[in-house]
């Protein structure tokens, strides 16, 4: 039982590993090829840990290469269209000009029910408002509104207005984040100052955020 | 880049260490043939202490490159050798040749067959 305990400990921290090495990706947006190599890692790395006759390279070692040859398949992608295009395949335009392509639908096996459901969850409940769907290369749909249905934006009513930095995380359960301290350029100085103005410590604040602007947001602690 | 060298390097080295754990089993392979052959020319003449001391250094060579071999091939297969080690050793003990006999061929094989398993052929890739 406890060699199944290390077993499964050391296996967690390569695979780890091996999605660190591999890259940020979201899970819903995964291409083809790395969508294979999760699924191939996962079914991999688990069986060392279920029958610990099997000595554990033989999991870790397909482990690494199929990350290497993802590593590998991924810089050639960026470096050659062609061959991602191969790999990965194009997006396709299934809406033009608001008029539906019934047949990318059809050589994409996507049926109407399938993008109504993509159209649904982009809070577009009307076809008819729809200009332009493309099913990207992930098997997501992105939509282009008609003109008359998209949401209003300032730029439309001619408003004035600046690009407001995003606020981000500067005191995280108690501890300062100096990396976005140094980034935004905001000293302790001004924070402790602030900390006093509010009456708090660092110990009492769960979550403090802050932009370049100096606007800052604070939660504090809940007292257990 | 960083990270493309980073595993072009865990490769290498995974290849390196493939054919060195190769090169260790087939090494492993030809001493303990030596002692078996060596137990059984030695049962053919009726030699039984002299026999029981090759397998003892058999059993030694085993227990020591076993443990090693033991990380990257199958367990079983080693537990089966070792299996058949200690069996053999009883028998050549009780002085029972034929049986003894038999058991070096099936070692023998086994060791034989844990070479050709990890050899890259088109065998045992398909």
């Amino acid at each position: 039982m406890l060699i199944v305990f290390i077993r499964a400990l050391l296996l967690y921290l390569l695979v780890i590993f091996a999605l660190r090495l591999m890259g940020k990706r979201q899970l819903g947006e995964l291409q083809p090829t790395e969508l294979v190599i999760t699924i191939l890692i996962s079914n991999i790395a688990s069986l060392p840990i279920e029958d610990t006759s099997i000595p554990m390279v033989t999991g870790a070692i397909p482990i690494l290469v199929l990350v290497a040859f993802e590593l590998y398949i991924s810089n050639i992608s960026l470096k050659s269209r062609k061959f991602r295009k191969f790999i990965s395949g194009s997006p396709v335009f299934v809406i033009k000009n608001g008029v539906i392509d019934q047949k990318a639908l059809h050589s994409l096996r996507f049926s109407i029910d399938d993008l109504m459901e993509s159209l649904r969850a982009q809070n577009i409940f009307d076809i008819r408002d729809v200009d332009y769907a493309v099913v990207e290369t992930t098997g997501s749909v992105s939509i282009l509104q008609k003109f008359d249905s998209q949401t209003v934006t300032p730029n439309m009513l001619k408003l004035p207005g600046k690009n407001p930095a995003p606020p981000a995380i500067i005191i995280s359960d108690g501890k300062i984040v100096r990396e976005t301290m140094d980034h935004y350029d905001i000293s302790e100085e001004w924070l402790m100052k602030i900390l006093q103005k509010e009456k708090q410590s660092l110990k009492t604040i769960f979550l403090m955020t802050a932009n370049k602007q100096l606007q800052y947001y604070i939660v504090p602690k809940k007292s257990e | 880049m960083k990270r493309v060298l980073t595993i072009t390097g865990i490769l290498l080295i995974i290849l390196i260490c493939s054919v060195l754990g190769i090169q260790h089993i087939s090494k492993t392979n030809l001493q303990m043939n030596q002692y078996l052959e060596n137990t059984i020319s030695y049962l053919s003449s009726e030699n039984y202490t002299q026999a029981l001391e090759e397998i003892e250094s058999a059993k030694k060579l085993w227990e020591k490159s076993g443990s090693f071999i033991n990380t990257y091939v199958n367990h079983e297969t080693v537990d089966v050798i070792e299996e058949n080690l200690v069996r053999l050793s009883a028998n050549i003990h009780n002085r029972q040749a034929t049986p003894s006999l038999v058991l070096i061929e099936a070692i023998q094989f086994e060791l034989n067959h844990i070479y050709e398993c990890e050899l890259p052929t088109l065998k045992n890739i398909f």
